[in-house]
Formats: structure tokens, sequence, C-alpha cells
């Protein structure tokens, strides 16, 4: 032990009115017991409901923006036949025809995205397979996981629907920047290729420098 | 000079022979042997972090469309950026690599077991708390890897059963990736990490303090007394390391110096993908079993390690002697290096 620091009083010397903790216990110190307890449980319950506030801070509330977007005519894709659908995130979506049908059911629309983790799957023309790099995930040509940890899982549809001979399809409308999206809106407002890219969909210019002032 | 002193011990009243004391504890004398002060080397390389983290974060700006840019700024045209922004990185390697050796070499010597169980739960929190550093740290540039990494662990949380999507959306700030992702895993890093650490780190070392590290004589020592001191000897060897780390790190920081890889796309997974080497095992891992298989079994590992000394001292209760604690940690080494050099070797 380092021992006493500096010249503290001693124990005798203290006035000890911590109610409880004298010899003789009586009513007033039990009151007394009772209202420190009752102060102390009051902060931790106003710290548990900052605690509580923080969380709800904390947690998102906003739900991922989608909209109906407007694909082709039916008529415009024969069967069997398919499209490539441009969503405003910039990713090309393959909306097949795969019956005669003109109803919704006669459609669908692959995401990319691999229902195991998240990344992005790619088609590998050569072997008539998705494959997806993060853990090796593959899928067949209708989207359904064949090999690797995906397997049983399959690739998502994106809901489409037919109306008036109509196609149309439900994608989120917001995104992240891509490179690519930063390309187009910046051939789309005539500003420098090195320009910073953009969120949201609408094209936006903003130069390199407007950056290093802010 | 004597009014000089008497100006402090008025000022901070404790006597030299206390303050001696506190500080020049008697150092065992295996721990002039390198592989028993490792723990100082993290220690070491926590304060470079630190010094050279809050440098960056001056420049540093999160959020998808100003960080790639503030870090190609920091590396490409503030003065001596490169320098501070790779001795961060290498730093952050050493360090993982340090907190690595650091704890095989208290595993395999016993040094957790009884009085000192605690402080193993301490440094495996220490172990954690570095690897996540090192993994949000890896995100905040924004880069295609750093992007589908950050993708990846996002959808590891999504795979713990119940918990799983509210923890995400709590990481994510959202149902995917989104504006406000880089903020959370700034916040991480730069706050929540090097808090928990610190508090972590002082009380790793006070345990040490109270217990002494476990002492260990072997056969070639010959010297008469059993201790060194602290001050000065075993702090000029602590000096002599933190140059030599300077020295490396600087050479490693002009030699390979931290670049930068291409933009984060959230359209495009490139089709190599890997994560940094200290998480091979886990990538590895992932692609051997599906997802909430391989993400629970790992979290049930890592926990098993937590609790190490517990499970140990039952075993040495009923079989006294017993070195099951060798075979586990070389089966669990050996399981290790194999995931981490098969992810090495190959593409996929
Ligand atoms: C304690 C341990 C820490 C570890 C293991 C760690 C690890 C890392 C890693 C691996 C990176 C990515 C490096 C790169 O690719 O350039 C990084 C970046 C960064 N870290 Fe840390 N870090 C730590 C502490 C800190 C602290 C204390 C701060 C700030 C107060 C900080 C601020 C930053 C910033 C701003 C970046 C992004 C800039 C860049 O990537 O060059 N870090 N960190
Ligand atoms: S994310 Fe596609 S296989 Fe893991």
């Amino acid at each position: 032990m380092a021992g006493k620091i500096g010249s503290e009083p001693d124990r005798e010397d203290r006035d000890d009115k911590t109610p409880g903790s004298s010899a003789e216990p009586s009513r007033r110190d039990a009151l007394g017991m009772a209202l420190n307890t009752g102060v102390a449980l009051s902060l931790g319950a106003s710290y548990g409901v900052l605690g509580g506030y923080a969380v709800t801070y904390l947690y998102p509330t906003q739900r991922q923006q989608k909209a109906w977007l407007f694909v082709s005519q039916v008529s415009a894709i024969a069967s069997g036949g398919q499209l490539k659908f441009q969503a405003p995130s910039g990713a090309a979506i393959a909306v097949a025809r795969i019956a005669e049908g003109s109803s919704a059911e006669s459609f669908i629309a692959l995401s990319s995205t691999c229902p195991h983790m998240g990344c992005q799957v790619y088609w590998e023309s050569a072997k008539q397979r998705f494959f997806c790099p993060c853990h090796n995930g593959v899928f067949n040509a209708h989207g359904e996981g064949i090999e690797g940890p995906p397997k049983g899982q399959n690739l998502a549809h994106y809901p489409v629907k037919v109306e008036n001979g109509l196609l149309f399809i439900e994608v989120p409308t917001e995104s992240l920047p891509t490179e690519r999206k930063r390309m187009a809106s910046a051939a789309s407002c005539g500003c420098d290729k090195r320009k910073l890219p953009v969120l949201q969909n609408e094209p936006q210019c903003q130069t390199e420098d407007d950056h290093e002032q802010a | 000079m004597s009014r000089l002193r008497d100006f402090f011990s008025e000022r901070v009243p404790v006597s030299p022979e206390t303050m001696r004391e506190l500080t020049n504890e008697p150092v065992p004398n295996h721990l002039k042997r390198w592989w028993f002060a490792l723990g100082g080397t993290p220690a070491y390389l926590f304060i470079i972090m630190i010094v050279t983290g809050i440098l960056l974060a001056c420049y540093y700006q999160p959020g998808p469309t100003t960080a790639y840019q503030s870090v190609r700024y920091i590396t490409e045209e503030v003065a001596f950026g490169w320098y501070i922004r790779s001795l961060h990185k290498w730093s952050a390697t050493f360090m993982v690599a340090g907190v690595i050796l650091h704890q095989l070499r208290v595993f395999f010597t016993g040094a957790y077991r009884r009085p000192r169980e605690l402080n193993w739960m301490i440094g495996m929190g220490l172990l954690v708390s570095t690897l996540v550093g090192g993994f949000t740290g890896y995100s905040l540039v924004y880069e295609q890897l750093s992007f589908w990494g950050a993708t990846v662990a996002s959808n590891i949380a999504d795979s713990v059963p119940v918990l799983g999507g509210f923890l995400k959306r709590m990481l994510l700030a959202g149902e995917s990736y989104n504006q406000h992702t880089l903020s959370r895993f700034f916040v991480i890093h730069a706050a929540l990490m090097p808090t928990l650490m610190v508090l972590l780190l002082v009380l790793h070392i006070a345990m040490v303090r109270m217990h002494g590290v476990t002492e260990f004589r072997f056969p070639d020592d010959t010297s008469e007394k059993r201790y060194f001191n602290f001050v000065p000897d075993h702090l000029f060897s602590e000096i002599i390391v933190g140059l030599l780390l300077m020295i490396v790190l600087s050479t490693l920081a002009v030699a390979l110096p931290a670049e930068m890889g291409p933009m984060a796309d959230p359209l495009t997974t490139p089709e190599v993908i890997k994560p940094e080497w200290y998480f091979y095992v886990s990538f590895r891992w992932l692609k051997l079993f599906p997802a909430t298989v391989a993400v629970l079994s790992m979290g049930f590992i890592v926990f098993l390690f937590f609790l190490w000394p517990l499970i140990d001292g039952l075993i040495r209760r009923r079989w006294p002697g017993s070195e099951a604690s060798m075979y586990v940690g070389a089966v669990t080494v050996l399981t290790i290096i194999a995931l981490t050099v098969w992810e090495a070797v190959v593409a996929h």
C-alpha cells in the first residue's frame, strides 16, 4: 500500500451524517436511507431515459425510398426476350419476359445483390451462371443459389406490375454516388470530369475547388 | 533547485519513497527476453496511432462524397500527409501482430492462470477492440474494398439470430450502406474504440502491477539476483524497442507507403476481394459454412477463448497438471495459420 497521502484527519474526527451508518439506527435514519436510495434510483432512471433516447436517436427511422418506375410497353418485349432497365441508382437491371402472358407473372427482374452478405453478383456467360466474388456464391440463370454459402437462397426479384399494357418496376430511388453516375452527371451538366460524385439522383455540379473550400 | 523541489513537493504531496515504489517495480529476470516483454510493443504503437490518428482527423471528412477525396488529399497534397497516413497504417498492422504475439506468449506460458484470469479477459477485450479499430479504419478510406468489407460486416451482424437486424441498422444507420454510414464508422474508429482501449489498457496494466507478472526462471539464467529495476533498466530497453519500431515504421512508410485503391462503387463488387490479412481466417470461414452457422460458430469460438482461463481451471482441477491447453492452443494456431494461408494463396 502506498499509505496515507498527505495528512488525512482520523476517522474519529469525521462528522458522520450518512443515515444508517451510526451505531444505533433510528426511524429518522431509516427515512433518510429511503430518501437517499430514492434519489440514487432517480438518477439511475434519468440516465436510463437518456440511454433509451440515445438508442432511439441512433436507430434509423427512414425506410429506403422506393418508387414504381415505367419500364416499357409489355408488347415491346418478346417472350423469352429481355431488356436492360437503368435504375436511378445507375444499376442495369435485366427485365426478362419468361412467358407469353401479359400479366406481371410473365416478367422477372433479378436483383444482382447476393442474398448471402450483400455483394454484387456478375453474369459469367461462358458458364451461364451468376458468380458472387465475395464467398464464391453461384446462381443459375434463374437466380437460384446452387453452390457456395448462398446455396438454397435465391437472388431477389424486383417487384413488377402491369397496368394498361405498361410494365412497371419498383426500385429504390436514392442511392450512393458512384463513379458511373458521376461521369453521367458530369456529362449532363458539362462540368469537369474530376468533380465530386453527387448524392441522390439529380445532376448537381460540384467541382474539386468547391470541395477544398468546404 | 531545492526551491523548485520544495515547490513541487508541497503541491504534489507524495513522498519520494512512495513515488519510487509506485514507478519502480522489480522486474523478474525473464523479462530480459523480448518474447516476454511483448506487451509493451502494442502499448507503444497505440500511442503512435493516437498521435497520427488525431493528425489524420484534421483533414479526413467522413461521408461518401468526401471521404475518398479527403484521404487522397492527405496522401497526395498535404505536406507529409503520406508519411502520417503510412505510419498510421503500418502501426495498425504491427499493432494487430503485436497483440497476437503477446497473447500467444501469455497463452503458451500459462500466464493467464489463477489469479490472472480477469486480466486475460481484459486482454481479449483489447484484442477485439484492436480488430474492430483496424476494420473500421480500413472502411474509412471508402475504396472498393473498404465499401464491400463494410457491407459484408454489416451482413455478418445481420446473420445473428433475433438481434441481427437491429445490429445491422444501428451499424449502417439504415437498411443498407448510405450517406450516414461513414460517420458512424468514424465515430467508432476515432472516438469509441480509442476510449474503450484506454480504459482497458489502464485496467490491464493496473492488474499486471497488482499481481506482478508470472515468474519464470530459465536454466541458463545464472545471475544471483532474481529481479532487475524497471527504472531505468527496463525503461531503457523499451526506449530501444521504441526507436527500432520508429525506424522500421518509417522505412516501411517510405518503401511501401499507404496507397489508394479504386473508389467505392456500390454497383460492382471487384472480382477479387480480400480483407486485411488478419481477417483472412474469418473470410475463409464464411466461405465454408452457411451464414448463420459461420457467424455463430465464430462468435462461440471467441467466447470460449474469452473464458479459457476458467475452462482451463476446471480441466486442471479434474486432472491436475494437465497440459490440455497446449493441445488446444496448438490446434487453434495451426487451424488459423492453415485457413489464413489458404485464403492468401487462392483468388477465390
Ligand atoms: C487504436 C488503434 C487504431 C487502429 C488499430 C487504427 C487503424 C486504422 C486503419 C487500419 C486505418 C486505415 C488506414 C489506411 O488505409 O490509410 C485507419 C485510418 C484512420 N484512422 Fe485509425 N486506428 C487507430 C486509432 C485512431 C485514432 C485514435 C484516430 C483519431 C483520433 C484515428 C483516425 C483515423 C483516420 C482519420 C483514418 C482515415 C484516414 C486514412 O485512412 O488514412 N485512428 N486507422
Ligand atoms: S456475399 Fe455473395 S457469397 Fe457471400
